[in-house]
This record gives C-alpha cells, sequence and structure tokens, in this order.
C-alpha cells in the first residue's frame, strides 16, 4: 500500500484552555492543492504550525510519507515540509539574497561554504518572485508586498515536498496575488508535490484549490473536493453570517449577503 | 553570505591582532626594539630584557588576547540567543558570582590562585542559580533567563558592595582592580588556549545555525534548526567562556557588548564571518587597551577596563554615527 504524502489520524489541538480542532482525519496526496478555511481564531495557523512540527498536538497523530512525524529529525523535516509564516520572516538586517539563502538551510552540503547549486536556486526563486533585481537591497527597505514574495522566495528555495501557505496573499496585489498562486499550484503540479493553504479568501482559495477543508466552529470539519464544499450552506455555517454565491459552474464568486 | 569584503575583513583582523600583540610586546619601561623582541621570543638568552619579553610581556599578552577572544564569542552568542542588542557576556550575572568568589578570597588575604579559584567557583556557582531557577521542564525560555539573570546580579551587586564597604583600604584598591577588569596578576595555560580554539571552531561548525536561529524560534525550526539542543549548547558555551574570561582577568567591561555591534555595522552579519572576526578584534581590542593601561600613567598602572571603555565609547560613537548617516 502506498504512503499519502500526509495524513492526519484523529488530530485534535488546542491552544491552553482552549479547543480548537477534534479528530480531524485527512489525507493530502500529491498533485493536490488544499485550501483551509473557517474564522478568524478557529485555528488554521495553529493546525499548520502542528503539521510543520513547530507545535505539539493535543492528541492524535501525524504521519508524513508513513512515517510518525515527532519520529522525524528537524532535518528530515524541513527537507520535506516547508512553512510559509503569515508574518513573514522578520527584518533582520538582512540581504535579500541571504534571506532566500536562508531557504537552502536543511539542504546544505558544507559547514562554511555556499555551493554553487544552492545560490542558482535561491537566484531561480527571486526571478520567479520577480525579486532578482533586488538581491543586494537591505530586507528593512523592502515594501510589505515585496517582503511576502521574499517569503515566498525561500520557501521555494527550500523546495519541500508538501507547502504549507498560511495566508498567502498578504500584502500582495490582486496581480501578484494570483501569479504567485499560480505559480506554486504549477510547481506542485509539475513535480508531484502538494500544498496546504489557509486563507481567508474564500475566492482565492476557490480559483487555486482543488480540495478544501473548512473549519467549524464546534470544532468539526468538513473537507473534500472543492465543488462539494463550496456551497453557500457550508460557507455560512462556517463563518456564522449569510454567504451567497454568484455566477455559474465554470466560475463562481462568494460574497457575505 | 561571504563576499570578497568579508575575506579582506578577516585578514585585516589578523593582521591588526599580530600587530597588536607585537605593539604590545614593545610597550613596557624597558625600551626593546622589533629585532630585540623578535630574538627573545626565537632565543632563549637570559639577557634581562628578553627574560622581560619572554616571561612578563608575552603571558600577560596572551591572556589579554584570550580574555578578549572569549568575551567577542560570549557577546556575539548572547545577542543572538536573547534576541537583544544590550546582552552582553555579563547578562546572565556571572560576572556577579564571579565577582563575589574574587572578593571573598581577597577579603580572607588570601593570593594569586586563591582569587582565580574564587573567581571559578563563584562564576560557576552562578551558572547553576541562574539555569536551576530559570528552569521550567527542562526547557529555558530567553525572558525567564534574562530576568533570572538580571536579579541575579542584582544579588551579587549587594554582596560586592558588603565587601566593598566592610574592607580595610588596602584590600578595597585590589577589589577595585578586579572589578574594572585587570590583566596584572593574570595566569593563561594551555587549557584557556585549547578553549578558545575549541570556541572558535564550535561556533564556525554551528555559525549557519546561527544565521537562522537570528531570525526567530520558530523560523528556525521550520528550517530544521533543532532549536532547543541548540540553545541549551549556546547557553552552555557562553557562560562557560565568560566564567573563564572572568577567571583570568575579572570583569573587563564593554568589550563583549560593543564588538559584535561594531562588526555588524562594519557589515559582517553572516556569523560565519561574524564570530571568528569578534574574536579576533575583541582579542587585539583588549591587548591593546592593556598595552596603553600598563604604560600611559607608568609606573602606575590602571586597570584595563577602564581603557577600554575609553578608547571603546568614542571608536563605536564615531562608527555608528557613520553608518547612520550612510
Amino acid at each position: 500500500m502506498t504512503h499519502s504524502l500526509l495524513e492526519l489520524r484523529e488530530v485534535s489541538l488546542a491552544i491552553g484552555q482552549q479547543q480548537l480542532c477534534r479528530e480531524l482525519s485527512l489525507r493530502i496526496e500529491p498533485n493536490q492543492c488544499w485550501g483551509l478555511l473557517g474564522k478568524n481564531g478557529i485555528g488554521k495557523t495553529t493546525l499548520l504550525h502542528s503539521l510543520a512540527g513547530i507545535r505539539p498536538l493535543q492528541s492524535g497523530r501525524v504521519l508524513l510519507q508513513g512515517q510518525a512525524l515527532s519520529g522525524l529529525s528537524r532535518r528530515q523535516l524541513a527537507l520535506r515540509i516547508g512553512l510559509l509564516f503569515q508574518e513573514g520572516i522578520d527584518s533582520m538586517p538582512a540581504s535579500v539574497l541571504e534571506t532566500v539563502m536562508l531557504g537552502r538551510h536543511p539542504h546544505l552540503q558544507s559547514v562554511l561554504l555556499d555551493s554553487a547549486e544552492d545560490l542558482a536556486l535561491a537566484e531561480d526563486a527571486l526571478r520567479l518572485v520577480q525579486l532578482d533585481g533586488l538581491a543586494e537591497r537591505q530586507v528593512g527597505t523592502l515594501s510589505g508586498g515585496e517582503r511576502q514574495r521574499l517569503s515566498l522566495a525561500t520557501l521555494l528555495a527550500q523546495e519541500p515536498q508538501l507547502y504549507l501557505l498560511d495566508e498567502p496573499s498578504n500584502h500582495l496585489d490582486v496581480s501578484f496575488q494570483v501569479r504567485m498562486l499560480d505559480l506554486l499550484t504549477a510547481r506542485v503540479r509539475s513535480q508531484s508535490r502538494a500544498m496546504l493553504m489557509a486563507t481567508h479568501d474564500i475566492n482565492l482559495a476557490a480559483r487555486c484549490c482543488d480540495h478544501l477543508v473548512l473549519m467549524l466552529p464546534d470544532g468539526s470539519t468538513i473537507q473534500g473536493g472543492r465543488d462539494e464544499v463550496l456551497s453557500q450552506e457550508n460557507l455560512s455555517a462556517a463563518y456564522g453570517c449569510s454567504i451567497k454565491a454568484l455566477g455559474d459552474e465554470r466560475m463562481r464568486l462568494f460574497y457575505p449577503a | 553570505m561571504i563576499g570578497s569584503r568579508h575575506l579582506i575583513l578577516l585578514g585585516l583582523l589578523v593582521a591588526l591582532a599580530l600587530g597588536s600583540v607585537l605593539l604590545s610586546l614593545l610597550s613596557g619601561s624597558i625600551e626593546l626594539g622589533v629585532f630585540e623582541v623578535v630574538r627573545a621570543l626565537t632565543g632563549s638568552s637570559t639577557e634581562l630584557g628578553e627574560q622581560v619579553v619572554r616571561e612578563i610581556r608575552l603571558p600577560r599578552t596572551l591572556a589579554a588576547f584570550v580574555t578578549g577572544g572569549l568575551l567577542g564569542l560570549a557577546g556575539v552568542i548572547m545577542q543572538v540567543l536573547l534576541r537583544n542588542p544590550l546582552a552582553d557576556p555579563y547578562i546572565l550575572g556571572i560576572s556577579g558570582g564571579a565577582a563575589v568568589g574574587a572578593l571573598s578570597a581577597i577579603l580572607l588575604g588570601l593570593g594569586g590562585l586563591w582569587v582565580t579559584n574564587g573567581a571559578l567557583g563563584g562564576a560557576l556557582l552562578s551558572i547553576l542559580l541562574v539555569f536551576g531557577i530559570a528552569n521550567k521542564f527542562g526547557q529555558w525560555s530567553a525572558t525567564r533567563l534574562l530576568l533570572t539573570g538580571v536579579v541575579i546580579s542584582a544579588g551579587w551587586g549587594a554582596v560586592i558592595n558588603v565587601l566593598l564597604t566592610t574592607s580595610t583600604a588596602n584590600n578595597v584598591q585590589s577589589m577595585l582592580f578586579w572589578l574594572m577588569g585587570d590583566l596584572s596578576q593574570s595566569q593563561v595555560g594551555a587549557p584557556h588556549y585549547l578553549l578558545l580554539l575549541a570556541g572558535v571552531l564550535g561556533c564556525l561548525w554551528i555559525s549557519r545555525a546561527l544565521n537562522v536561529l537570528a531570525h526567530g524560534d520558530l523560523v528556525a525550526m521550520s528550517l530544521g534548526v533543532d532549536v532547543g539542543r541548540l540553545r541549551i549548547g549556546l547557553f552552555l558555551g557562553a557562560s562557560v567562556f565568560t566564567a573563564s574570561a572572568v577567571t583570568i582577568a575579572g570583569s573587563v567591561g564593554f568589550v563583549g557588548l560593543v564588538i559584535p555591534h561594531l562588526l555588524r555595522m562594519l557589515g559582517a552579519r553572516d556569523h560565519r564571518i561574524l564570530l571568528p572576526a569578534a574574536m579576533l578584534l575583541a582579542g587585539s581590542f583588549l591587548v591593546i587597551a592593556d598595552s596603553l593601561a600598563r604604560t600611559v600613567v607608568a609606573p602606575q598602572q590602571l586597570p584595563v577596563g577602564v581603557v577600554t571603555a575609553i578608547i571603546g565609547v568614542p571608536s563605536f560613537v564615531l562608527i555608528l554615527r557613520r553608518t547612520l548617516s550612510r
């Protein structure tokens, strides 16, 4: 039997005394783009951090290609799972190229020297997010959108099997939102990777993702193919307000009524 | 990222280190030329001048370099770990504990070796106290360590004041020298050189992980750094470096705080460069400061800690202003 890229078995999460999701089971296969939707504070970020192995689970198991997450070293994890933080990588005094090179950290071979291959991958990643002209700039001098693209470039340079994205469209204008996510989904499909993206933008999720997890206020979830999950009833239940759809089979737009 | 200008910087610092050692060997009450100093180092003549170089000036110079180097490394590590620009090697109270140990030995009228051992014992006690109190389920958070360190330091400060106010004038003089940092009684041997060497190599080994850790624990974890283990190792390493430095020379201030900042302002942010550069610059800086400390008001001597501040403050301000205006 082949293993899923990522499998969650009855995962429960809590922050302090507050129960977030309860007994979530989920399988993410290669070539799939999953969207993670739910209200503010429902636990999307907590779930992503737990899946990246940087937060403990309350209960349940997470298997990465059949191996328990808890049994893998940090480096083994970082070679296979990459996480785009909601706040981005903070503006420590560092240049753009230095920051992208952080993404190569789990792959580094030499203790001291940068390999030409790592540098080439970092420069490729900068070119993909259209920051190649700014390689020598200080991160602190970048705009919010440029910084978000820099974080994306760092993730691309990391080349994980599974991309975990926390609000990837933050600070990006409409054209970059679409371009950056098309870039990621194309990479997922051409290289048999997978992605799980938390977002508050239902329409962006509908555009980029083929599968969705909808986190509900009672701790349960609705999951499945995009078109089954994205219904007016499901979304209204998840967000606690009336949400209506507009459009046809080809393209639907959701808006609060 | 390492660029050619970083390699040039390192090259200049090596040259500075050699130059400062030579300067230190040349300065003193007996006038000697470069040629005589070199001959003293290579030969074994029993002529007075050469003996002074070999047996008095060289050991003291090396003690200054080792002390500075250890403080430079500890300063860089503490600033990354606590992510606080005000962090210095003494922030966890190590120098306070060492001071109480050393001052007690002076108070009891015990000499050289006992003062050293007292300082070492006090430093170790302080490390145990801080890590013991800040420990929470085997985890040490930066904030808890920082707070505990500051509180323990304040406690040591009070004890130091009691010792100072209850001592005879004669003892107070040596106590003040110790507190300000002084190399006139310093002894270093093979263990110190080995510690400095192992420290630099160990730091280089993990320097890339430090680059990642500087961006915060979560980012570092997600990029494959075993943050928990790295932190404990770094805290212990920095504590041992600091304890050794204060054992050699008392609490020499300023070096561990300012040298890392100075190098970052000069563009050495990558820890692969910053760590060896901080070791070299802090070592050279202390060697030069000590040369001045024993010659400026000769035959009197100044505590080296006073000189580090007197030449360090203006140069730091100058570089700060120049980098800000750019």
